[in-house]
């Protein structure tokens, strides 16, 4: 998480021709993945990024985790990352994003990702040595579609593969599958989204269990 | 289906939004008093929100870059009018109002200082090359461009076109059917047709073998009709925000050939725009001043096809001549003229790339066509050599330009 901490620091730089934008929002479910960290309870969630000058960005945010049935815990997340413009209209980027889950440090973990980047599509791999500290490296897969319809709204669609990279035991060895599909429209600076979400069982850690694998997650936010 | 609501937000979003000022005089006087303000627009990327609500990132960037154009506007006396997402060029395209008795370049100048700002401009503003003087009917490129020849060759089957100018008559006998899609980014869908537009469009893609008119040199292509210029009597005026708009437009809406049948001073935005086209492979032809230097602008620039009227004589360096003097085209109210200057040449060259585009086909979509342009004595194009270079094997007598004929320089 030391890395993640040096994000988190450098975002205070000040730098020209840089964006700083602020989020708050609130979203009814936080889904990670198809999994609800939240216990399928409504979840805040605080946002800085930053838009550096020369292609790069970084931000973190803040939001609370229960990665158990009884236990939450507030999550800092930073991320850093690079774009590079190499084919007609498509973009490569490529970051890191780490997670530090404070008085649970054993679940801190780190992902590098590469992606494709389009006006109405992306693509990224993400590879984590140790998926949320459980001793499992993963690789996970996912594809975006994202249509404006006006200067205002969207719909979207997501679907993402998460797979564990060593054997593990149990249902932590198999795949998990994710999808959404939903729409957003900004309405006086809110951004307000709804998106059905489904998840197939078992997977690494965490994965759906008991809870409910597929949930309509609303949403809204506000930037400044 | 969601192309059509698309486009159905689009149309309602423009006719929300474009400037709608009463005539070109007035369109004219309110640019000298606005300036452009460019914010840099960082493309999508990650974030650790956005799985689930994609689109995120771009709505909370969009309130940021509104909240720094807001403060510009405040603490430089301006009156924030408007803003224009362009992606293609990565900006974000604010319009503000300049108070009397401050001047729009001192102001642009003072706003480029902000480190904020990625540029600011003047609002420029530009005018067609060319006289709708009515002389005699006869279609020039017939005769000298084989036109009945190459149309066994190619008929720029499916390019499409993008004409930026006036606003076109869609329901003209001769384009009916001819237009892919309009838009509208100065006044009014709702604006009557008008002349220079019209012209421009009938020379490029008018519809062939209907019994009426004329044929336009490449009468299969489809014509998307962007129109950025506002006309009344004989003053048509566009903006640097409008063309900027259809540019953008032209290029989202996979234009292969644009056409600017359009002169004016120097524009940062515009020259952004015409180099996203070329990047892209887009064919871009302008109409040239033989009294300026490489033509004005935006012919001016490197990439551009620069046409001027063959008619007056051989083309300056770095530049090309095209029919463009008495050449029977199509006018509003369904009707025919003959126009001359070098706007209609530019549609010449327009509809002729449409051709070497159908010629090179899709397998090479890509690459740019221009550069198979072939150019006699005089920088006169010739037509059928240049159809030849692009791919087809053609029908048409190019006996007379083969050996004499050479690529067009590149600027």
């Amino acid at each position: 998480m030391r890395r993640g901490c040096g994000l988190a620091i450098l975002l205070l730089a000040p730098a020209a021709h840089g964006q700083l934008t602020a989020t708050i929002g609130v979203d009814s479910d936080y889904r990670y993945r198809g999994v609800s960290l939240s216990n399928s309870n409504p979840s805040p969630r605080l946002t800085a990024n930053f838009e550096g000058a020369e292609r790069w960005y970084a931000g973190a945010s803040a939001t609370s985790a229960a990665l158990t049935e009884h236990d939450a815990y507030p999550q800092l997340t930073a991320y850093a990352g690079w774009l590079a413009t190499t084919l007609d209209r498509t973009t490569v980027e490529i970051g890191v994003v780490g997670s530090h889950f404070v008085g649970s440090a054993g679940y801190d973990f780190v992902e590098g990702y590469v992606g494709l980047l389009a006006r109405e599509w992306s693509a990224r791999v993400y590879l984590s040595p140790d998926y949320y500290g459980r001793n499992v490296a993963t690789a996970y897969v996912e594809a975006n579609a994202h249509v404006p319809l006006d200067e205002r709204a969207r719909v979207f669609a997501h679907v993402g593969v998460l797979a564990p990279l060593q054997s593990a035991a149990g249902d932590a060895g198999k795949a998990r599958g994710d999808v959404s599909v939903g729409a957003g429209i900004v309405v006086r600076g809110w951004d307000l989204h709804v998106a059905a979400i489904a998840a197939t069982r078992g997977g690494p850690y965490p994965a759906v269990y008991n809870g409910r694998p597929a949930t309509v997650v609303v949403g809204a936010s506000l930037s400044f | 289906m969601t192309k059509l609501l698309v486009a159905v937000a689009l149309v309602v979003s423009l006719a929300a939004r474009a400037a709608d000022v009463a005539d070109p005089s007035e369109t004219a006087a309110r640019a000298e008093h606005q300036v452009l303000v460019l914010l840099k627009l960082p493309p999508p990327h990650f974030r650790p929100d956005g799985s689930y609500s994609a689109g995120y990132a771009d709505a909370q960037g969009s309130a940021t870059r509104r909240g720094i154009a807001v403060a510009l506007a405040r603490s430089n006396g301006l009156a924030l009018v408007t803003d224009w997402p362009m992606p293609l060029v990565g900006v974000d395209c604010y319009v503000m109002d300049v108070p009397a008795p401050l001047r729009a370049a001192e102001v642009a100048a003072q706003l480029a200082r902000d480190a904020r700002v990625a540029w600011a401009q003047p609002m420029n503003v530009f005018h067609p090359l060319g006289h709708d003087d009515p002389l005699f009917a006869m279609q020039p490129a017939a005769r000298e461009w084989h036109l009945s020849e190459m149309h066994a060759t190619a008929t720029g089957k499916g390019v499409r076109v993008a004409v930026i100018d006036s606003n076109v008559q869609p329901d003209h006998p001769d384009l009916a059917d001819q237009i892919a899609e309009r838009a509208s980014f100065i006044g009014s869908r709702s604006d009557p047709a008008e002349r220079h537009g019209t012209a421009v469009a009938g020379i490029v893609a008018a519809r062939a073998d209907n019994g009426v008119g004329i044929a336009g040199v490449a009468p299969d292509a489809r014509l998307l009709a962007l129109r950025a210029c506002r006309q009344a009597g004989d003053e048509t005026v566009c903006t640097t925000l409008s063309i900027a708009l259809a540019m953008h437009a032209a290029i989202d809406r996979d234009a292969r050939v644009i056409n600017l049948s359009l002169a004016g001073p120097a524009d940062r935005l515009i020259e952004q725009l015409v180099r996203a086209a070329l990047e892209r492979g887009i064919g871009v032809v302008a109409a040239a001043d033989r009294t300026l230097p490489s033509g004005g602008f935006p012919a001016a620039l490197r990439g551009v096809v620069a046409v001027v009227d063959e008619g007056g004589g051989a083309a300056p360096a770095g530049m090309v001549a095209a029919p463009g003097s008495d050449v029977p085209t199509t006018v509003p109210i369904s009707r025919w003229t003959v126009v001359t200057g070098a706007s209609y040449a530019a549609a010449h060259v327009s509809g002729l790339l449409a051709l070497m585009r159908e010629a090179r086909g899709n397998a090479r979509a890509g690459e740019p066509i221009a550069a198979a342009l072939a150019v006699g004595a005089g920088g006169r194009i010739d037509a059928c050599a240049s159809l030849v270079r692009a791919g087809a094997a053609c029908a048409c007598d190019c006996a007379a330009a083969g050996p004499m004929a050479a690529s067009i320089a590149p600027r």
